[in-house]
């Protein structure tokens, strides 16, 4: 399944948020990855590989889940992105 | 192993006497240990115990992190506790452990060497990251870096235990590395940082550690682990790899200084009376109950300082009334009914503490440091120790010392929180001492300036000289770089000084000096000079200053007094009081270092 995610937030994917991401990724069972524009992409369940992203403030990622949980995955994820990660 | 190393000399800041002479262990910081390991091949067979030292460490670190956010939990704001839970996915990351167990299993690798490529090439593309806040989240990544090389570097047997003592170096020791140093394991410890009156000067001098501060950057380039050391506490010098007959000359020293403070110990009894009658409080600096033992074996006359904070730091958050009268009571009642000054909470400049300041300043030696802390931000902290103070009074002789006092209102402001408080226990039918005195510490320059308005609202003086050293001359005692300008004789001070003890005379007020030259010898023939009451210090410098006094005349000591106030320089002014102390006391003089700045 895949869906795209917006970074809203004004400091864009750094520490805190990948460690959001990551920490809500990890509680599922499926393989999921976010990819930016460019190509690169990440393995969403590493806050380094998140952070190798470095997806500023703006950036539009490709997020895509694939195992039996994939749906909620992608509802909780784009859900933390939407809420700019509870930050600003 | 001597023969090819040539003996070298350097000089620092003597912050805590006595002579320690062994080999050296360095202490590095967790920065420290972020560095590249020694690139090496291992064998297949290692394989397997490579790895699995690997996770052990990635283990250890992870336990250390969570510890640590525990304890800041409550410290904390919330928000950047978000930090350590991004150190926390680090250790448990995919990308990180798959990297450095492949380059274990296919390059063959040591797990150090291996973890640290894998993290320097995330650390390389995050550096070269457009958004600036990224490139600095390469801090946290070299962090948790720095923890898991640490415990793979101890795994590799570079513990720091030895069999026999040694000398610690360190580029830097924060007071609390300094309490956690092992007694029984340390001789002596020198850092590069820090100075004669910082924190972690006075933590060694109360726990007798011989110590030397300000170590120049490049000597400590020329000392590896296990040379031979010398370390001179009382002049400040440090002799690395001694020769024989340096080696022996200190031995020798060594052994002197133990025979004379052994005998030195025979006067412990004896009264701090100059040779013309004048007789002198001498008195501890203590910051724990069990610490009167110690002022009692070298005959101190009482508390002149007690440090509350020590309570405050320590325990578990903050000390109910109960559990502070306890305390004052426990104190009290050692003390018989000697004079026991306590400090309310002295919280701020270099003693910081996150668990009780809200927020952090520019400029914390000039900020909500001291009594201002207590009436402005924790009013709440100091109403619960003044109410305490005024219930454990009626166990013995108590007074109590308001730190960092600039104004009048701010005694008027505590004197009125005490009658309330006071007329709050009668209420409640609770016993408590009527009348306690209150004194102001006289460390800034506005409360010496300020010392006739401020006689007449308060019931003594006691002269913190560090700070008023670091006020007046505008010179921060824990910069290193400034130690050149950190003059106790500076003529700016010993102005203020004698105008605070003058002031106290006409008022008929008590007069004492609680800073550090009250327990430097060289500094004893001026202070009694000028007049002062009591001297507090650090218990195991009341033998010598003891010593001096009772080689004093009086009438000298004040001819010396009035010499030094016309002196122009702070070097003059040391001359003078030095050139007494050899008169009188020549076996300590040669336990002091002569100059003041480099070797204060």
């Amino acid at each position: 399944m895949i869906t795209e995610v917006k970074i809203l937030n004004r400091l864009g994917l750094h520490a805190r948020p990948a460690a959001l991401v990551a920490q809500c990724a990890a509680k599922f069972e499926a393989a999921i990855s976010l990819t930016a524009q460019s190509g690169e992409a990440a393995d969403a369940k590493s806050i380094l590989s998140l952070l190798m992203l470095g997806a500023p403030c703006g950036s539009v990622l490709t997020l895509e889940a694939q195992g039996c949980d994939e749906a909620e995955a992608l509802q909780v994820l784009s859900g933390l992105f939407a809420g700019k990660f509870d930050e600003d | 192993m001597q023969g090819n190393k040539s003996e070298k000399i350097c000089q620092g800041i003597a912050a805590s006497g006595g002579y320690a002479i062994g080999r050296v262990c360095f202490v590095r910081h967790e920065e420290n240990f972020y560095t590249e390991p020694v690139d090496r091949s291992i064998d297949a067979a290692e394989i397997a115990g490579e790895i699995s030292n690997f996770h052990a460490a990635l283990d250890a670190a992870r336990s250390e992190i969570i510890a640590l956010q525990e304890e800041l939990r409550t410290k904390a704001d919330a928000t950047d506790l978000g930090i350590f839970d991004a150190q926390l996915l680090i250790t448990d990351d995919q990308m990180l452990t798959r990297g450095v167990e492949d380059m274990i299993n296919n390059q063959l690798k040591p797990a150090d060497y291996a973890f640290f490529k894998v993290v320097e090439k995330f650390v390389a593309a995050f550096s070269v990251m457009p958004d600036s806040y990224i490139k600095e989240r390469t801090a946290d990544i070299r962090d948790v870096a720095a923890r898991v090389l640490s415990h793979l570097q101890k795994r590799g047997g570079n513990s720091m235990h030895y069999d026999d003592q040694r000398i610690i170096l360190a580029h830097d020791l924060t007071p609390s590395d300094t309490a956690a140093l092992d007694r029984r394991q340390v001789l002596g410890f020198a850092v590069e940082t820090g100075s004669a009156s910082s924190h972690t000067a006075i933590l060694a001098r109360s726990m007798q550690l011989p110590a030397v501060l300000g170590i120049p950057g490049d000597f400590f380039e020329a000392v590896q682990d296990n040379d031979m050391l010398i370390l001179d506490g009382y002049t400040g010098k440090l002799i690395l790899n001694p020769t024989r007959e340096t080696e022996a000359e200190y031995r020798r020293k060594h052994e002197a200084a133990l025979i004379f403070f052994h005998k030195l110990a025979e006067e412990n009894r004896l009264s701090a009376e100059t040779r013309d009658g004048f007789v002198l409080q001498l008195s501890g600096n203590i910051e724990k109950v069990e610490d009167v033992d110690t002022v009692h074996e070298y005959g101190g006359c009482g508390i002149g300082l007690f440090r509350s904070e020590y309570m405050f730091l320590n325990a578990s958050g903050v000390p109910g009334e109960e559990e502070q009268i306890a305390t004052y009571r426990a104190l009290l009642e050692k003390m018989n009914n000697e004079c026991v000054v306590v400090r309310t909470l002295d919280i701020g400049g270099d003693k910081l503490d996150q668990a009780l300041q809200r927020y952090a300043e520019p400029n914390p030696f000039l900020g909500v440091r001291g009594i201002r802390f207590c009436l402005q931000e924790r009013p709440d902290i100091l109403r619960t120790q003044l109410r305490a103070l005024l219930r454990a009074g009626k166990y013995g002789n108590l007074k109590v010392m308001l730190p960092m006092v600039t104004c009048v209102e701010e005694i008027l402001e505590v004197r009125s929180l005490i009658s309330e408080l006071e007329k709050e226990l009668r209420r409640e039918k609770l016993d408590f001492a009527a009348n306690m005195p209150i004194g102001a510490m006289v460390e800034t320059p506005a409360a010496a300036l300020l010392a006739g308005p401020l006689a007449k609202v308060v019931d003594f003086f006691s002269i913190g000289t560090n700070d008023l050293v670091q006020y007046t001359l505008a010179v921060d005692r824990t910069n290193e770089h400034l130690n050149y300008l950190y003059y106790p004789t500076h003529p700016a001070v010993l102005t203020l000084i004698a105008n605070c003890i003058a002031v106290a005379r006409r008022h008929n007020l008590p007069v004492s000096v609680c800073g550090q030259i009250a327990g430097d010898p060289r500094f004893t023939p001026l202070l009694v000079g000028l007049g002062v009451n009591e001297l507090s210090m650090p218990p195991n410098a009341i033998g010598p200053v003891r010593r001096v006094v009772r080689n004093l005349q009086m009438a000298d000591a004040e001819l010396a007094a009035h010499q030094v106030l016309e002196c122009e320089t702070p070097q003059k002014a040391l001359n003078i009081s030095m050139k007494m102390l050899w008169d009188v006391a020549p076996e300590i003089a040669e336990l002091t270092a002569p100059e003041i700045a480099s070797k204060q």
